[in-house]
């Protein structure tokens, strides 16, 4: 037993030595050199390349979209994990709707009023915020975390258990593949209808809807999974 | 002079959030320190850093920690004094240097448990018939009962450490409600 545990270690080992080795080959020999500074290569011309009017949209839209892609994996592994941790917890069939949750006179008269006028507000700052991303300073990511703050508060004043958090799960997967598709064929391989600033805006703003609905779906995920399923 | 201002004004609120007694205290301290590294962020010429931090720092984080805190297990404590005609605020004074203001701080330091404090002049009797509080300070006159459960191991800790919960009182007695029977009670 133990000197089985002894061989994967070193396997292990082995294995990351390896790997090593390749990346800094492939490094060494395959690397682009380019002759400008990276900061001036990024911000030189990046509207007419990219389409984008914010030089942090352009670049986390297209030329290092490859980051955005394991951002976007980091999230909804993270998501997952907090499902599985949540369901490994005893009750699982905890969906519920409970009338004595929903007593106003526990709540503050102050702050159900106060969130039924700011709520519109909140809504429609997160959606400007997604939508013109790729001009003001913004993006999928902040304006999805507003939506998630807006429907949060919801649970503060009206604190029940009726939202299909199944379909939000379902939604969250299906939105990481479009945005896993979308850069790929767009970007890495070129299918793009018209080199034109029109068409690459058109791609920021969907890029950016997508992202935003995603973070959207997933931090609700994570507060409604630890509110409702997790301690007493 | 406003970075300056800024930085120390964050070092301050950090610390604040590290140090304070209070759970709930600390989460809003981590709320105003969200706050002002946004400002930060902003200053600094970074407006997407700053709104990101706004939306997860202000709102999303506090929130939950706050929801957290409400699942956090309460231990609450009832303080009875017939001999008061009209209970306020101020015939709690008596006790709260020398019995309140330690306990709490023994409860959530050592136990790590939320303390809660309610306190009334009804009949000691008809209280612990009608309330399933945990643990019940009882003066009369000269003499403090500390009534709670045998079997419930806050309360055991609590009377092991009595001389560092309880100040500058020596009359206590300490009354195990489930091992009492009626008639003991009624003497």
């Amino acid at each position: 037993m133990k000197e089985t545990n002894k061989a994967i270690y070193i396997l292990r080992i082995l294995f990351a030595v390896f790997g090593a080795f390749v990346v800094i080959f492939l490094f060494l020999n395959h690397s682009e050199k380019i002759d400008t500074p990276l900061m001036d290569y990024f911000t030189a011309d990046f509207l007419a390349e990219t389409g984008a009017q914010n030089a942090v949209a352009a670049i986390y839209l297209n030329y290092r979209v490859f980051d955005t892609l394991f951002e976007a994996l980091m999230l909804m592994v993270s998501v997952m994990e907090v499902i599985n941790v949540s369901w490994a917890n005893k009750h699982a069939e905890q969906y519920r709707f409970e009338e004595a949750d929903f007593n106003r006179k526990n709540n503050s008269e102050i702050v159900i009023r106060m969130v039924g006028i700011i709520y519109p507000f909140v809504l429609l700052i997160g959606l400007y915020i997604i939508i013109n991303g790729h001009v003001s300073p913004g993006g999928g990511f902040q304006g999805g975390a507003i939506l998630a703050t807006a429907l949060i508060t919801r649970y503060l004043v009206y604190p029940n258990f009726d939202l299909d958090l199944d379909m939000l799960e379902r939604l969250e997967k299906f939105l990481f593949l479009a945005i896993v598709t979308t850069p790929v064929l767009y970007v890495f391989m070129q299918l793009q209808p018209a080199d034109t600033v029109l068409s690459h805006s058109i791609y920021m703003i969907f890029m950016n809807s997508l992202i935003g609905l995603k973070v959207f779906s997933g931090l609700s995920i994570i507060f409604y999974r630890f509110v409702f399923y997790e301690g007493l | 002079m406003f970075q300056a201002f800024l930085l120390i004004a964050l070092l301050i609120f950090a610390s604040y959030s590290v140090f304070s007694d209070n759970i709930k205290r600390s989460v809003i301290y981590l709320g105003v320190f969200s706050l002002l590294m946004a400002i930060t962020y902003l200053h600094f010429n970074a407006p997407d850093v700053a709104l990101a931090e706004a939306a997860i720092g202000v709102g999303l984080s506090t929130v939950m920690y706050l929801v957290a805190t409400k699942k956090v297990s309460v231990y609450d404590i009832c303080y009875v004094n017939e001999d008061v005609e009209v209970f306020d605020d101020k015939s709690i004074d008596e006790i709260m240097n020398n019995v309140v203001r330690p306990l709490e701080l023994f409860l959530e330091r050592t136990e790590e448990i939320e303390p809660q404090l309610a306190y009334t002049n009804h009949p000691i009797e008809k209280i612990m018939r009608e309330d399933a509080h945990d643990f019940f300070i009882h003066r009369k006159g000269q003499l403090t009962y500390l009534y709670g459960e045998s079997t419930d191991p806050v309360f055991q800790d609590i009377i092991a450490n009595m001389d560092e919960v309880i100040r500058d009182i020596s009359d206590i007695r300490v009354i195990y409600t489930d091992e009492v029977t009626d008639d003991e009670r009624d003497e």
